[in-house]
């Protein structure tokens, strides 16, 4: 009997994911594809959004998301490392992991009004592409830094063993050992943390802004699709409604094409890796 | 950094018998659990030492007290002395990776690194300084074939390690120590997961490999033991119970406890 009620919990459980899922998919391709033209894509926005495409919102899109990738895989993943390695034994570690737990429950449109007090204001940076790159960082670091303290920890010992019982210091073990069995993860982490990135409106809002130009400059303002579909669909017009439309399928298609790599190349690291 | 010559020169305490090991009143505890208790043992050069005993016996803890592993335990602790060629491996001075070079160790569980057949094997010569790759490649086919394993991967080195079979995985791993050149190779029931046949393998690998190294390896099974040992150490609850000639321990024990564990009183 409970079996059964648990199996029909399970059961509904899938059918509103994937329900919820295969609705907004089709819903948003239906809508967006009819939109779609190869002049969205290269063409910069006119006439207030009415005309013309998306290009300045995809490159801006790109260019934040993949700053703040790098901004926050350069600091998250040797912090991740470093956590795994040491939390039994360093109290900054210990500290660390637990900055990054308590950061990763933050909601997003918090960072946004930091994000805007600290680098646009504090630091003097403006409303800018910095700007909302670093804030978008602050954002995806946790991500990072956990899902790569999770990866590493899970490194077998006896791998490890191997490794010293041949002469290896530690730190080897770390740069030539460990590492390759956790690249993946890595890998994983990092991709997970652009995706999430590419997703957000709330840090952007006030940090990066919305411009209709692609950003010339570092401390240009530069828009972001997630900003682009919340601004074109709060239009009064029906044609701006179908752009919205066609932003957010664009976003969509990002999201899942980087999805899809981050799995193809998690199976070819994958390899070599020790089970 | 001093070399391990001149080291040698200075170190003041000699042991006082002849033996490629010597170790003299080694103790080993985990916190306050006394595992090994004042052993005192000369482990002849280039034969097969077989150390043999029931299980928690502290055949695996004596094993890595020789090559320093155990100190990644925490909570260790080691008094006593080991002489490897008159050099106390204990002594402050001495670097442990550099012990763990001249004392190789393959493992129960086969433990590949998470890398290619031909980087497992070059891993070890790599952190020592090794860059040539002609070297390595040399290195590399040498230390295979040593292992008994060149004909069945020599096509297939870049592949993973993780897709030989398990016996094979388990030569790759005598390979990568031996590759490195040690003198000592420490094995510790390195065929308890491995079929007959792959066994039957390595066990002939053993006999080989003696001419040039010295050889210690734990077994469970005494078969095995008679077949392979030339000297064996029966360990007891974290004594030396008696150690001597293989064919002396197998037909003629004296302690009784050696008498009743060959009688297979114990499991
Ligand atoms: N990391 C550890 N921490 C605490 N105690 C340990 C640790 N490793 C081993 N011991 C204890 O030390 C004793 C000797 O263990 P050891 O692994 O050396 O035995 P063994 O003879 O190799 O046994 P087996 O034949 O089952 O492998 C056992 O009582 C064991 O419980
Ligand atoms: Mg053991």
């Amino acid at each position: 009997m409970e079996e059964l009620l648990i199996k029909l919990l399970m059961a509904i459980a899938t059918v509103v994911v994937l329900g919820f899922l295969l609705v907004i998919l089709v819903d948003i391709a239906r809508r967006g594809v009819s939109a779609l033209s190869l002049s969205m894509l290269i063409e910069l926005p006119r006439n207030a959004g009415r005309e013309g495409g998306l290009l300045n919102a995809i490159v801006g899109s790109l260019y934040i998301s993949s700053l703040a990738t790098l901004f926050s895989a350069s600091i998250g993943v040797p912090a991740g490392l470093y956590i795994a390695e040491f939390e039994g034994k360093s109290r900054i570690a210990r500290a660390a992991s637990f900055a990054a737990e308590v950061l990763s429950g933050i909601p997003s449109i918090v960072f946004g009004v930091y994000g805007f007090i600290i680098f646009v204001i504090m630091l003097n940076m403006g409303v800018s592409l910095l700007a909302g790159a670093l804030t978008l960082a602050c954002l995806e670091l946790p991500i990072i830094i956990k899902v790569t303290e999770e990866t590493v920890k899970l490194v077998p010992s006896h791998i490890k063993e191997a490794a010293l019982s041949l002469g290896a210091t530690r730190w080897e073990v770390l740069s030539k050992v460990t590492i390759r069995q956790a690249v993946p993860g890595i890998a994983t982490a990092v991709l997970l943390a652009f995706a999430r990135g590419a997703g957000e409106a709330a840090p952007l809002m006030f940090t990066s802004g919305y411009s209709n130009f692609t950003p010339s400059s570092l401390l240009s303002p530069a828009a972001n699709l997630p900003l682009a579909v919340y601004y074109l669909i709060m239009m009064p017009f029906p044609e701006a409604h179908m752009r919205a439309y066609a932003a957010a399928f664009i976003l969509t298609i990002m999201v899942l094409s980087m999805n899809w790599c981050s799995r193809m190349l998690f199976k070819r690291w994958s390899r070599y890796v020790v089970k | 950094m001093l070399s391990s010559k001149s080291l040698k020169n200075l170190q003041h305490s000699r042991p006082s018998v002849q033996g490629k090991i010597v170790v003299e009143n080694l103790n080993v505890y985990f916190g306050k659990h006394h595992v090994l208790k004042n052993l005192s043992i000369a482990i002849p050069d280039r034969q097969v030492t077989a150390i043999i005993g029931p299980s928690g016996c502290g055949k695996t803890t004596f094993l890595r007290s020789l090559n320093r592993m155990i100190e990644l335990v925490d909570g260790a602790k080691v008094t006593g002395k080991v002489f490897l060629d008159g050099l106390n491996i204990y002594s402050p001075k001495v670097d442990s990776s550099d012990i763990r070079r001249r004392v190789g160790m393959v493992f129960q569980k086969p433990n590949p690194l998470p890398m290619s057949i031909y980087d497992n094997v070059a891993f070890g010569p790599r952190i020592h300084g090794i860059r040539n790759k002609k070297v390595l490649d040399k290195l590399v086919e040498e230390s295979l074939k040593a292992a008994g394993l060149w004909d069945e991967v020599k096509n297939r080195l870049k592949d993973p390690a993780v897709s030989l079979s398990g016996g094979q995985q388990q030569r790759l791993c005598i390979a990568r120590a031996l590759a490195v050149n040690p003198e000592v190779l420490l094995m510790d029931e390195p065929t308890a997961s491995l079929d007959p046949i792959s066994s039957a393998k390595i066990e002939s690998l053993i006999r080989e490999l003696k001419r040039k190294y010295t050889i210690i390896v734990v077994t469970h099974n005494l078969q095995q033991a008679m077949r392979i040992a030339d000297y064996v150490v029966f360990l007891f609850m974290g004594e030396l119970i008696e150690h001597g000639a293989a064919d002396e321990i197998f037909t003629s024990p004296r302690n009784t406890k050696t008498i009743e564990y060959l009688r297979g009183a114990f499991s």
